[in-house]
């Protein structure tokens, strides 16, 4: 079977609820992801939910409108599966911070609502990737809170001034490619 | 450059003063595209953070997400649900018995290699920069301005920071600091501010904040040392860190001069 076919194979075999289908997809993702839950303060437990979560979500989305996969399949959920754990663990740390009791989302809903960010952060990222080369490189730095010192010495700027004029143009730049974008607005919170 | 851009940049930072938020939120209220653009950059921020994630609130409505919840509660999605945990009970079941041979065979070498992986995994955790910065800020070990200062706004300020509404309290904070001139600077003050800045991850901010404070005549001044070094730690810069911490480990009549030869040792 070529890659394409097989990761096809795959992706039905997760619309249809094909266990023996499934059961592949466990072998190529599971331990990847246990791995990265491992590294990333999470358990084994958590690293089983992640998953079920994760192919839970894909195949809702899959479900609701056709599903084009431009990557490999077993990246596709590889990332979706990162995603789910970075939820994860912001809804833990925000429950924790603000020592509210949160009322429990239902689980199908708390599937959905992961689904609709995921979307909208595929969104995103297929958007940064059309502002520059430059603008790409000095916003990651700049979103992954990395000091405009450093950003200034990595990438050859001359004061961190320089750097901040620069950021504030390539925000805007990529403010105004995702607010044109049409699937942005089908994606607005209401 | 638009300075609308910047305006927002300050807003998002927490880093206006509390006369340009007024201002600025007046401007909010009367400007759908401003609060718009507002929205786009929060998401950015987050959703371009790799130590984040851009959730949205749970009653949020979109076509979407009603679509994805209704196929999940459905027949078909319960199908599909079952087949999943199917599919993994199977996965798990017939992993450790295809390979039960080799296991039996390997598992005190596994057992060993299980061991060595967990300790260096627990070192690097340990010694990871961020993980010492959270061990070793101690907050609680703030003076407390309420039995200091009958200033009730103060005693405000500090109550957010405890609750850990540091935009609120840095509002006050910085409006206390700017309110008298330097040569009547409460060195507490200026504690708390970079503190707050630096919960806020504003951290050039925090930085000035503590060189003035380890620059200033004060008793308080060489405990600027102690913050700098715990600014640098968040920062993912354990060198610039390390050097402070010799700065204060020169000098052991410095408060934090027991907690910084501790920290040393773990950043060697």
């Amino acid at each position: 079977m070529t890659n394409k076919k097989y990761d096809d194979f795959l992706l039905h075999s997760l619309i249809t609820g094909n266990e023996v289908g499934i059961v592949e997809i466990y072998k190529k993702v599971y331990p990847k992801v246990l791995n990265y839950v491992l590294k990333h303060d999470g358990s084994e437990d958590d690293a089983k939910d992640v998953m079920q979560k994760a192919l839970l979500q894909l195949s809702a989305r899959a479900q609701v409108k056709e599903f084009h996969i431009t990557s490999s399949f077993e990246g596709y959920l590889f990332t979706t599966c990162k995603n789910v754990w970075r939820r994860e663990v912001k809804i833990s740390k925000s429950r924790v911070t603000n020592n509210e009791v949160i009322d429990l989302v239902h689980e199908e809903r708390e599937i959905a609502l992961a689904a609709f960010e995921q979307e909208k952060w595929e969104l995103f990222q297929e958007k940064l990737l059309e502002v520059s080369e430059n603008c790409q490189k000095i916003l990651t730095y700049f979103f992954n809170k990395t000091p405009y010192r450093k950003i200034a010495k990595a990438l050859g700027y001359a004061t961190e001034n320089t750097v901040r004029q620069r950021i504030f143009k390539c925000k805007a730049k990529l403010k105004e490619a995702i607010q044109s974008d049409s699937r942005y607005h089908e994606l607005k919170e209401l | 450059m638009n300075d609308l851009e910047k305006e927002i940049a300050l807003y998002l930072d927490g880093e206006m003063t509390p006369e340009q938020l007024l201002i600025f939120e007046e401007k909010i209220n009367n400007d759908t595209q401003l609060q718009q653009d507002i929205a786009t950059h929060k998401e950015m921020n987050s959703t371009y953070d790799e130590a984040n994630w851009n959730t949205v609130g749970p009653t949020t409505k979109n076509q979407k997400i009603s679509a994805y919840e209704a196929f999940l509660k459905s027949e078909e999605g319960k199908t599909i649900a079952t087949s999943i945990k199917n599919a993994e009970r199977a996965y798990f079941k017939t992993k450790p018995r295809s390979k039960v041979k080799k296991l039996l065979l390997y598992s005190a070498s596994i057992a060993a290699v299980f061991v060595i992986v967990f300790f260096v995994i627990s070192q690097l955790n340990t010694h990871d920069p961020q993980n010492l910065y959270a061990e070793y800020k101690n907050w609680n070990d703030l003076p407390s301005l309420t039995s200091r200062d009958s200033n009730t706004e103060l005693a405000e300020a500090e109550k957010l920071f405890r609750q850990q509404k540091y935009k609120a309290s840095l509002a006050i904070f910085t409006q206390y600091h700017q309110a008298v001139g330097p040569k009547d600077m409460n060195p507490q003050i200026l504690t708390y501010m970079g503190v707050t800045q630096l919960e806020l991850d504003q951290h050039e901010t925090a930085i000035k904040t503590f060189e003035t404070l380890l620059h200033s005549n004060t008793l308080d001044a060489p405990k600027a040392n102690w913050y700098l070094a715990l600014t640098y730690l968040k920062m993912n810069d354990p060198e610039k860190a390390k050097e402070i911490l010799n700065n204060i480990i020169g000098d052991p009549g410095n408060d934090h001069y027991q907690n910084a030869k501790e920290l040393i040792d773990e950043l060697k």
